[in-house]
């Protein structure tokens, strides 16, 4: 068996380039496989954690009724938000206001999603990781406001200017504020990036005059903790309940759309290279047609002769399989480390995606496994035909072959 | 001497299109140990086929080929197969040996294929040292001669030790000079150690070596003429 293999490995070296160019392909496959899986996964968890980072936290309430397409506040359906410390005793909550409006910088003016929030219980509730502040957060009770980074420089602010504030109040009176700017945020969500305007309670109450109605009751539980069954516990409160996952589902059906066609993608390069191993595999059979009437004459087993062209694909699989797995396992590992940026272009034109720009990729064995197991599959498939056909041959003919 | 191996009224057809052309018309010979024969004839004439018979690479469609008295039609393909790795020693007008392997690998494989393993080494150094190639074992085919690769196929030949060995028209590819060589080879094998040799010639030069010569005309036996 060791000789069968070390034949099969002379022979493919025989035809080194054949080998490498059909070798390339499955490197690319399972490379291709195992880094798009790790991207898709990561651009899950991206999405996650942009969610939980400054917008749901684990679960995230709303009064019964309240629109969830994220794209209007209405301060009228706001309501007193629910004592949630019988439900759930150990976990963190933060009730906020949110709002759109305006904010005005001189002759410029963009629409901004407001955030009133109450910074002790605000500051509990969510873990805001790898966020970066320029200047500081709103002291309570100061008619200040801390801006996303490219909202600020949308309007070209900067920390110290006064900008004015317009909405409606809750009773759907117009109303504007000025405020100073003490913040600006870079945040792992770009839209918040891009619309958010963070201001004390007190201060956007002041605008707002929503008194103790809140739109929003974010609410971070332990780790580890289900997040399902503590949600389960939130029935009859008058306000609606989802978790992180449930919020940010269709960002995450878009992505198991993604990986349908990273499959796909994948499959197609897969069943080019199982077509190169069959036609290497078959060429091999073709050009060496009286080395295998050879080597019948001299006792061989068909078994044998089967075996031997079957370890030409299948090291050819496995090698290749092994290669394209180790790149993508580096590349994988080194963007999860450093991340992989989307550009200006992609964040500017998508302003209300709420991820990073930075994309990290997840590792995880499992792809890794599948992507080999599939290569060293396809590669036995493709070849078993030619392997079998090479040890049908009659030795009387083969031998004398040309 | 003993009976070695019988061809008795054996018949073998071969398709070609539409037509049947009939490769052997009812030959019967018989080959005992020691010998050291030729099969000769012209293109066509039958030698390979009865050579491919005797050297259980193939099967007669009529009458009886026996080898060490084993009936060759009543042999599956895995018994066929070990006769020949066991038994029979084959040298091709190509040499045929394996390019990816030295002129050792090459030698040493016929003990694999016969399930030697004991003193596998030194049989082979052995080997190659008999036919003179002791200095180029570890070269492979390519960076031999034609004559060096026949002897290399004679080594792997005899290396198993076989009762027989067949050779299809071993100088065929090869100069004047260096086909002397080979045969001569042969024939001291043949005498040194009682080697059966079977080889199928159409070359005048090979046939006057040979102790016996079969000749064969269009699938039948013309002359069987053994010489003193």
């Amino acid at each position: 068996m060791i000789f069968l293999a070390q034949l099969a490995l002379r022979n493919l070296r025989r035809n080194l380039g054949r080998s490498v160019i059909i070798g390339l392909i499955v490197v690319a496959g399972v490379f291709l496989q195992i880094l798009g899986w790790g991207l898709v996964d990561g651009l899950d968890e991206n999405i996650l954690r942009a969610a939980r980072n400054g917008v749901t936290s684990d679960i995230l309430l709303r009064p019964e009724g309240y629109p969830t397409d994220g794209l209007s506040y209405p301060l009228d359906q706001t309501r007193p938000p629910p004592d949630l410390s019988t439900a759930l005793p150990d976990a963190s909550v933060s009730a906020r206001t949110l709002f759109v409006g305006r904010l005005v910088k001189g002759a410029e003016a963009s629409r901004v999603t407001g955030i009133a929030y109450e910074r002790a219980a605000d500051a509990a509730c969510f873990p805001r990781e790898n966020w970066k502040l320029e200047g500081a957060w709103p002291e309570p009770g100061a008619d200040a406001i801390v801006l996303g980074d490219r909202l600020a420089a949308l309007l070209e602010v900067k920390v110290g200017d006064s900008v004015v504030l317009q909405t409606r109040t809750v009773d759907g009176a117009q109303n504007a504020y000025t405020y100073t700017v003490t913040g600006l945020v870079h945040t792992d969500n770009n839209a918040l990036d891009n619309l958010g305007a963070w201001l004390e309670m007190e201060a956007a109450d002041r605008l707002l005059t929503v008194g103790a109605r809140r739109s929003h009751v974010a609410v971070n539980l332990p780790p580890f903790a289900d997040s399902a069954a503590a949600k389960a516990r939130l029935g009859g409160l008058g306000w609606t309940a989802r978790t992180v996952e449930e919020e940010m589902a269709d960002f995450i059906a878009i992505n198991k759309i993604r990986r349908a066609a990273l499959v796909i993608l994948v499959g197609i390069i897969m069943i080019i290279a199982a077509l190169g191993i069959a036609i290497t595999v078959m060429m091999a059979a073709y050009e060496r047609v009286r080395e295998i009437g050879t080597l019948l004459s001299m006792g061989m087993k068909r078994r044998e002769v089967s075996l031997m062209f079957l370890f030409e694909g299948l090291v050819l699989g496995i090698a290749a399989g092994a290669a394209g797995a180790a790149l993508g396992v580096l590349a994988v590992r080194h963007w999860q480390e450093t991340g992989i940026y989307l550009g200006d272009a992609v964040m500017k034109t998508g302003k209300d995606l709420p991820m990073s720009a930075y994309v990290y990729t997840r590792f995880a064995w499992g792809p890794v496994a599948t992507a080999l197991g599939f290569s060293t599959v396809i590669s036995t498939l493709a070849s078993f035909f030619p392997a079998r056909m090479a040890s049908t041959l009659n030795p009387a003919d083969a031998v004398r072959a040309t | 001497m003993p009976l070695l191996c019988e061809l008795a009224n054996v018949r073998k057809d071969y398709p070609m299109g539409d037509l049947v052309v009939q490769a052997l018309k009812g030959v019967s010979v018989a080959v005992t140990a020691g010998e050291f024969t030729a099969f000769a004839g012209p293109s066509g004439s039958g030698k390979s086929t009865c050579l491919n018979l005797i050297g259980c690479l193939d099967r007669p469609d009529a009458g009886e080929v026996r080898v060490e008295g084993r009936n060759v039609a009543a042999m599956g393909d895995g018994e066929l197969g070990e006769v020949r790795a066991k038994r029979i020693g084959f040298i091709f007008q190509s040499f045929n040996l394996i390019p990816v392997l030295t002129a050792f690998e090459n030698v040493e494989l016929a003990l694999r294929l016969a399930g030697v393993t004991a003193e596998r080494k030194e049989r082979v150094e052995r080997a190659l040292g008999d036919v003179g190639l002791a200095d180029y074992m570890h070269r492979r085919p390519n960076q031999l001669s034609g004559g060096q690769q026949q002897r290399v196929a004679i080594a792997r030949a005899l290396v198993k030790g076989p009762a027989l060995i067949i050779a299809d028209e071993p100088t065929a590819n090869l100069d004047s000079k260096n086909g002397a060589a080979i045969l001569d080879l042969m024939k001291q094998m043949n005498e040194r150690d009682g080697a059966t040799f079977l080889f199928s010639t159409h070359d005048p030069m090979v046939m006057e070596r040979a102790r016996r010569v079969v000749r064969l005309h269009d699938g039948e036996i013309v002359g069987d003429e053994v010489r003193s």
